[in-house]
């Protein structure tokens, strides 16, 4: 089944750039770019469900927005790229995943696959539908 | 302890002061009159001088002041003879002179110490809104210059895909690679808790990492025999891309076309000096080698960064190839 992605991040190159990545992972994938909390959280409250949040945020921020509760269906998935240091043990403990900028394609591709296991890790292609809120 | 300083300089109100001072007088008053039989004459401010000391400490100097000038009077009227009147005589004179200096002795010490912890912690309160603001401003700082260098990460990876020339999207991989190494160093250096680095804990976690997203990465098995050495954070950079060149150096040349090869990183600090041992299990150096005269970019880079480190780099032929950086752990120089 096609997955959505939610990509956030306010630099437009590092979001195209994810979701070019996240598009060499799942190539028939959707994937919609916001460019801050409140654009994902409008998002969310329209009843769109993606199954993976890319969310340039820390873990306070996310709370802070109250996205805790909306991404608590048990089948999204989150990483975090903006977490603070010394929260990986939470984040973890949340079953959420966090990953250091600045990442790699490949480290990209290895967190997604710890995310969603039934991506292959290898595949490599061209995006060519990426929705922009 | 911390209590007991929280309670000498927190705030009370008059209410607290006139409750806690008259608890004071009340049952150091008691409290002489009880012992009153049992005590030997010359003791008429026995139990006063707790009850002094205690409302001075806990409610305040004015309270102290006022518990010292009731309970003085109180003393004098009963319990220094002739008791029931305020009688005065040389000896009672003399008697009440001593209490007070006493008294007033106890008071200046315990409003000067009160004084004194009132400032400790103001000062304390400042410390740690400046440690906290020093905190947050290490982390923006961190963030953007993570944000900016993912920005160049960005723009190197979506070239890349662009790039149809292998020696091109080799260049740009090896680019992102060193970007990436920078990022981490930058990472642990930036850490406001940190003073030093310690090399061997970074390389722990950096190398893999480099190794990882080599396309020989399934040949090679990279082992670590490390002690801590730990360095400035002048050196620390340098420090890191040298042995990042290395080791990279390593992956890229010595790995067999069938079989795995293995990558061992030595560390060893002795004294004022670090030494660094690259050693790989492949086929050695060419016969022809000269490190000085090499092409590579990363040779030359760890070339450059051992004379900024004032160190040696020398490469030999021992059972595949052994790369051993020495060079002098410092103080801040630059």
């Amino acid at each position: 089944m096609p997955k959505t992605i939610l990509v956030q991040d306010p630099d437009v190159l590092i979001s195209l750039d994810l979701a070019q990545t996240v598009m060499e992972a799942w190539p028939d994938a959707s994937v919609i770019l916001c460019r801050d909390v409140p654009q994902v959280v409008e998002t969310l409250t329209n009843g769109q469900r993606p199954n993976l949040l890319i969310l340039n945020q820390s873990l306070r921020s996310v709370r802070g927005f109250g996205l805790t509760r909306l991404v608590q269906h048990p089948q999204t998935k989150l990483l975090l790229t903006g977490a603070d240091d010394g929260d990986a043990a939470e984040i973890a403990a949340l079953g959420w995943h966090a990953l250091d900028m600045p990442f790699s394609a490949a480290q990209v591709r290895e967190t997604l696959h710890d995310v969603c296991p039934d991506m292959d890790r290898r595949v490599q292609s061209h995006c060519n539908a990426i929705g922009i809120r | 302890m911390k209590q007991l300083r929280l309670w000498a300089v927190a705030e009370r109100s008059p209410a607290y002061q006139i409750a806690f001072a008259s608890l004071a007088i009340v049952t150091s008053v008691a409290l002489r009159h009880y012992l009153d039989p049992a005590l030997p004459p010359g003791f008429p401010f026995v139990t006063f001088f707790p009850a002094v000391i205690l409302t001075g400490y806990f409610a305040g100097t004015k309270a102290g002041i006022a518990v010292a000038s009731i309970c003085g009077l109180v003393s004098w009227f009963w319990f220094l003879a002739p008791a029931g009147s305020f009688a005065t005589s040389p000896q009672i004179i003399l008697t009440l002179v001593f209490y007070l200096f006493i008294i007033s002795t106890e008071l200046l010490l315990l409003h000067t110490m009160r004084q004194a912890l009132i400032t400790l912690e103001h000062e304390k309160n400042r410390s740690d809104t400046l440690a906290q603001a020093n905190k947050t401003m290490f982390h923006e700082l961190q963030h953007r210059v993570s944000n900016n260098l993912q920005v160049v990460a960005s723009l190197l990876k979506m070239q890349r895909r662009n790039v149809v020339d292998e020696s091109a999207r080799a260049a740009l991989d090896a680019a992102t690679a060193r970007l990436q190494v920078v990022a981490s160093i930058q990472r642990q250096l930036h850490n406001p808790k940190r003073q030093t680095t310690d090399m061997g804990q970074l390389m722990r976690e950096l190398l893999p990492e480099v190794v990882n997203s080599s396309s020989q990465s399934d040949r090679i098995m990279l082992d670590f025999d490390v002690e801590p050495v730990v360095v400035t954070g002048d050196q620390a950079t340098p420090l890191a891309l040298i042995i990042v060149e290395l080791v990279s150096n390593a992956v890229e040349h010595a790995a067999r076309d069938t079989g795995k090869t293995h990558l061992l990183l030595t560390m060893r600090s002795r004294g004022d000096e670090a030494i660094i041992i690259v050693q790989d299990d492949g086929d050695g150096l060419p016969h022809d080698f000269v490190p000085e005269k090499s092409r590579s970019l990363g040779l030359r880079v760890a070339l450059q960064f051992t004379e900024q480190l004032e160190g040696q780099l020398v490469f030999e032929t021992i059972n595949g190839t052994r790369a051993t950086l020495t060079f002098p752990l410092g103080s801040e120089k630059r």
